[in-house]
């Protein structure tokens, strides 16, 4: 999948007030590279990322899917590309506290209409890769932070998405889990050939990066 | 079954304001079936009424309250029916006493408790026909003086059987059959000779009602009117006329109900859309993330409906089963009729098609009160709700 950004802007009305959280940013990413969003907090980087998961609508430029104007798409298509192409982890997680861990997982393919049995043995695998096979009869609360991480990147995984958006996925994290969840988007990047993009503070993930941008003030920059 | 499951862990996690808000479907839904079952009952008992002298015209006392073919007090002589039987128009003509009683011992219900049916014995067909006597009973013999047939309910309830004596406005009587009848009215019936309920009510050469049958060629209504030109002392009604007295009584009855039933699932619903709403409203983040992992909003909508419909099922089932009995209650204490003789004929009191409907109107009511509260968990922006919540 190819993501492509042209003059995207996106402003908030916060009362009389406009912000500009996204200013005129350019943006690409290509098939299968690992690409870090580096920016100080309040700086854009999650409202870019909603923008490119389309999660949000810019208020202007365009945002490009295999060249394909993602303005001129419905509800419905665009809900369609994020379940079936795009994968989510978001910073807090967000698991839904009533699934067990396997239901969470379980949960995109369900949406996606797959088999119960696929859902299952799917499930099983990627909660195995991420080090949780033990523990999938469990609910979220019963799981420390590092885990709850490994599960929703698991759930991003379900419907084998060809992008991966992580919204400072090591934000909540200490420095050694945060380890950890670095080494498995980067395993994920290099074994499934997931195109990963990443907004962070973090050292760490932004050296493994392919392609760096900065954001500040809404405004993107390519680094690397 | 695995989205119900989610369903109702979801609605578990709010444990007391859902069990709250079960409890008030619930008690809405008891009100209803025990309100609405009681006065259903009480409509077919006086529908049923009707079933008797059919064809014929009643004539009673002036301005006297009618149930049905069935006169409350008022007294004729009863040399009207050799006046009525003079009648060209009229093939023959029957004297009868009947009375509803509304105390029985101390107790004082406000139902009738029992009726007392008088009419000559060469009659009795009229009434008994829509009966079956129990077996080893019989029909009072012509020259008894103290010989009765009573209803099996009332007969149930003081343990009478045939041959048994017992005491009616301190006369003693023997119970020679006992009889069985769909009629609720013949149920709770002391039938007797005509002279015989003269004497216990003290009505010498006195009756509160003639059934007039019309000789084959005259009509009830022309019967009717010719009654009324020759006999001063009361008033002829035909079969239209008595159902029509009943008729807008019963009618009031019945729009009293559905504009109570309509209030109460009208707060059911309110309930359930204010909780459905502080569900929602408190899960934005899940609705939110559901939304952003690509979940239909049929999924969305259907999450919040089923979490609705699921208050409404508990709460109908709770409701029923409480409104079920509390009409049990009711019926015994407005009739005095023991409670435990209600329990046989459960399915007579609280009908289960009425059931059925109150069951299935609570759900929809639930559902219905979830659609705003859906719509609502539908239309949330993903980025400023997960901005917001984080």
């Amino acid at each position: 999948m190819k993501i492509k950004t042209v003059d995207l802007t996106r402003i908030y009305h916060v009362g009389a007030s406009k912000i500009i959280a996204v200013n005129k940013s350019n943006f690409e990413v290509s098939k299968s590279t690992f690409t870090a969003i580096v920016g100080p907090s309040g700086s854009g980087k999650s409202t870019l990322l909603n923008l490119i998961g389309l999660n949000d609508y810019p208020t202007a430029g365009k945002i490009l899917i295999d060249n394909t104007d993602t303005s001129l798409l419905s509800g419905r298509e665009r809900r369609k590309i994020r379940l079936f192409r795009i994968g989510f982890v978001f910073q807090t997680f967000n698991l839904l506290a009533t699934l067990s861990v396997l239901e969470n997982v379980e949960l995109p393919m369900a949406l996606a209409g797959k088999p119960s049995k696929e859902q299952r043995e799917t499930a099983v695998r990627l909660l195995g890769n991420v080090g949780l096979g033990g523990r999938i009869h469990h609910r979220p609360k019963e799981l420390s932070v590092g885990e709850m991480q490994r599960v929703a990147i698991a759930r991003a995984l379900a419907n084998d998405p060809e992008v991966i958006i992580a919204d400072e996925p090591t934000g909540e994290l200490d420095s050694k889990t945060a380890e950890e969840i670095i080494g498995l988007l980067f395993d994920i990047n290099r074994n499934r050939k997931t195109t990963v993009i990443v907004a962070t503070h973090d050292e760490k993930l932004v050296k493994v990066a392919e392609t760096l941008y900065t954001i500040r003030d809404g405004k993107l920059k390519l680094k690397h | 079954m695995r989205l119900v499951a989610m369903c109702l862990r979801n609605l578990g996690r709010r444990r007391l304001r859902t069990f709250l808000c079960v409890f008030g479907v619930a008690v809405s839904t008891c009100f209803v079936v025990a309100v609405g079952s009681t006065t259903l009952r009480f409509v077919t008992i006086m529908t049923d009424m009707n079933i008797f002298f059919q064809g014929d015209v009643v004539v009673v006392a002036r301005d006297v309250i009618m149930i049905q073919g069935f006169p409350i007090g008022g007294v004729i002589p009863q040399s009207v029916v050799d006046e009525l039987d003079k009648m060209d128009c009229v093939d023959r003509s029957i004297p009868v006493i009947f009375n509803f009683e509304f105390h029985l011992g101390e107790d004082s219900g406000v139902l009738p408790v029992y009726a007392t049916i008088g009419l000559p014995l060469e009659e009795w067909s009229m009434i008994v026909r829509f009966a079956t006597l129990k077996p080893g009973g019989r029909l009072p013999e012509a020259n008894s003086t103290n010989e009765v047939i009573m209803g099996c309910s009332l007969a149930e309830q003081f343990g009478i059987l045939t041959g048994s004596n017992t005491y009616l406005k301190g006369q003693e009587l023997t119970v020679c059959g006992i009889i069985e009848s769909p009629s609720a009215l013949l149920g709770r019936s002391i039938i007797m000779s005509l002279e015989l309920a003269q004497d216990v009510f003290n009505y010498p050469k006195r009756i509160n009602m003639a059934v007039v049958k019309p000789k084959p060629s005259i009509t009830q209504e022309e019967l009717a009117s010719r009654i009324e030109e020759e006999i001063s002392c009361g008033m002829a009604l035909t079969e239209n006329e008595r159902n029509e007295l009943i008729k807008p009584v019963l009618e009031a009855v019945e729009n009293w109900i559905m504009a109570i039933q309509g209030i109460l699932l009208l707060l059911s619903l309110t309930l359930v859309a204010i909780v459905g709403m502080m569900n929602a409203s408190e899960r934005r983040r899940d609705f939110a993330t559901l939304d952003a992992i690509g979940a239909p909003l049929s999924f969305v909508f259907r999450v919040v409906i089923l979490e609705t419909s699921l208050i409404g099922l508990l709460g109908g089932i709770l409701g029923i089963a409480f409104g079920a009995l509390a009409a049990l209650v009711l019926s015994s204490l407005y009739t005095s009729i023991p409670l435990v003789q209600f329990f046989p004929c459960i399915f007579e009191i609280v009908p289960p098609v009425y059931v059925l409907e109150i069951f299935l109107a609570v759900v929809v009511v639930c559902c219905v009160g979830g659609i705003i509260p859906a719509i609502n968990a539908t239309r949330m922006r993903i980025a400023e709700v997960l901005r917001s919540e984080y």
